[in-house]
């Protein structure tokens, strides 16, 4: 499996590299006040808003810094069966790939029912990197909240 | 991490000193290893920290303005043709079937065979090929004689033969999108001796694009 590898505090993540769409450096973003402090903002994508979420706040509280390395993972969101969404993940040292094999994912074996976008830990040449569930990053709430209105399909 | 610290200290810039790039007798005991500095995570965590600093300034600016710009559809079915010139008219053939275009040079007439579209034989790098008139196979015989100082000889090659055509111009090699190419009227299509296959419309004038395939056949079967 082919990864997109990003860094939280010095941590290993990935994305599966089949559901990204693209990878494009930090941009400006249109914050919007009210929405969760993950939720960086709106930009504009060829001409259609996407919005940011910051994984780096989401999984360490502190807001992804402005860097070179600092980079937005488009990701194609499927938000229920039918429609599927661009949606950017803002993330540091997003600066590589990784290919692991299925069987060196194991899971984490700690309940992250508060955190269910935690996907499986691959374990090789002593690097961790644990896999993000793109499809449990929203949670329901949030996901109305995202993609009210803006039904088209990726 | 312990990496990071590692190049920016001690492994700074180990290829210009043990590396390949260094000059040193020593040399680095990963090297064998590595065969090459560049597959070694040493210098590949010194390339990657170079991104780890601040954004330039306008840096930014300039991708949220690319970005929000609609993408430019990348048109794939293109083919390069090369267009020249008959008289008044301009003509095209896929640059594919080309083997050169050469200086225009004297053509000897064959007896008894030389006509008004078998111009005769030309002479190609020790080669005798045989010459055709384009001018008389198109159709377009009463065109007027111009400048010939741009005059060339175009060189085919198709079906393992070759073929001479002269022209007065060559204008280049050129690409046409599937969406440039227009159908030729039915009217023209039909006609006999028409070779025309599509009609491109070329800095605001229309290149007729030939049907080398067809064309070949009609000249195989003309000096059979």
């Amino acid at each position: 499996m082919l990864l997109v590898t990003f860094q939280v505090n010095n941590q290993h993540y990935a994305i599966n590299a089949a559901s990204v769409k693209e990878i494009i450096p930090m941009v400006n973003i249109r914050e919007l006040p009210g929405v969760p402090d993950s939720v960086r903002g709106v930009f504009n994508y060829r001409g259609s808003l996407v919005p940011v979420i910051d994984v780096t706040r989401m999984l360490s509280g502190i807001p992804t810094a402005e860097l070179l390395s600092s980079r937005i993972i488009l990701v194609n969101y499927p938000e229920d069966s039918e429609s599927i969404h661009v949606l950017g993940l803002l993330t540091e040292h997003a600066t590589g790939t990784a290919v692991r094999a299925e069987e060196t994912f194991k899971a984490s074996g700690i309940d992250s029912t508060d955190a269910p976008w935690m996907g499986e830990i691959s374990v090789e040449d002593k690097a961790m990197i644990q896999v993000i569930k793109i499809e449990n990053l929203l949670t329901d709430e949030l996901k109305s909240k995202l993609f009210t209105g803006s039904k088209e399909t990726a | 991490m312990s990496n990071e610290i590692k190049t920016e200290n001690t492994a700074e810039s180990c290829w210009n000193s043990i590396g390949v790039w260094g000059t040193s007798s020593m040399r680095c005991p990963k090297l064998a290893e590595m065969t090459h500095c560049r597959n070694c995570p040493v210098f590949i965590d010194a390339g990657s920290d170079l991104l780890n600093r601040e954004i330039p300034p306008g840096y930014m600016d300039e991708w949220t303005e690319l970005l929000g710009q609609k993408k430019e559809e990348l048109n794939t079915n293109n083919i390069s043709i090369i267009i020249f010139r008959i008289g008044r008219e301009f003509l095209a053939l896929r640059s594919a079937i080309f083997r050169e275009i050469i200086n225009p040079r004297s053509v000897h007439q064959i007896p008894h065979r030389s006509n008004d579209v078998l111009l005769g034989l030309t002479n190609v790098h020790g080669e005798l090929q045989l010459c055709f008139s384009l001018k008389a196979l198109t159709g377009n015989e009463d065109a007027e004689q111009t400048d010939e100082s741009e005059a060339k000889m175009l060189v085919i090659q198709s079906v393992g033969e070759c073929w001479v055509f002269p022209v007065d111009q060559v204008l280049g090699v050129f690409r046409c999108n599937e969406g440039d190419e227009q159908n030729v009227p039915v009217t023209v299509s039909k006609a006999s001796g028409t070779f025309t296959k599509k009609v491109i419309i070329y800095d605001q004038r229309e290149v007729g694009l030939l049907d080398d395939e067809l064309l070949i056949y009609t000249l195989q079967r003309r000096i059979s």
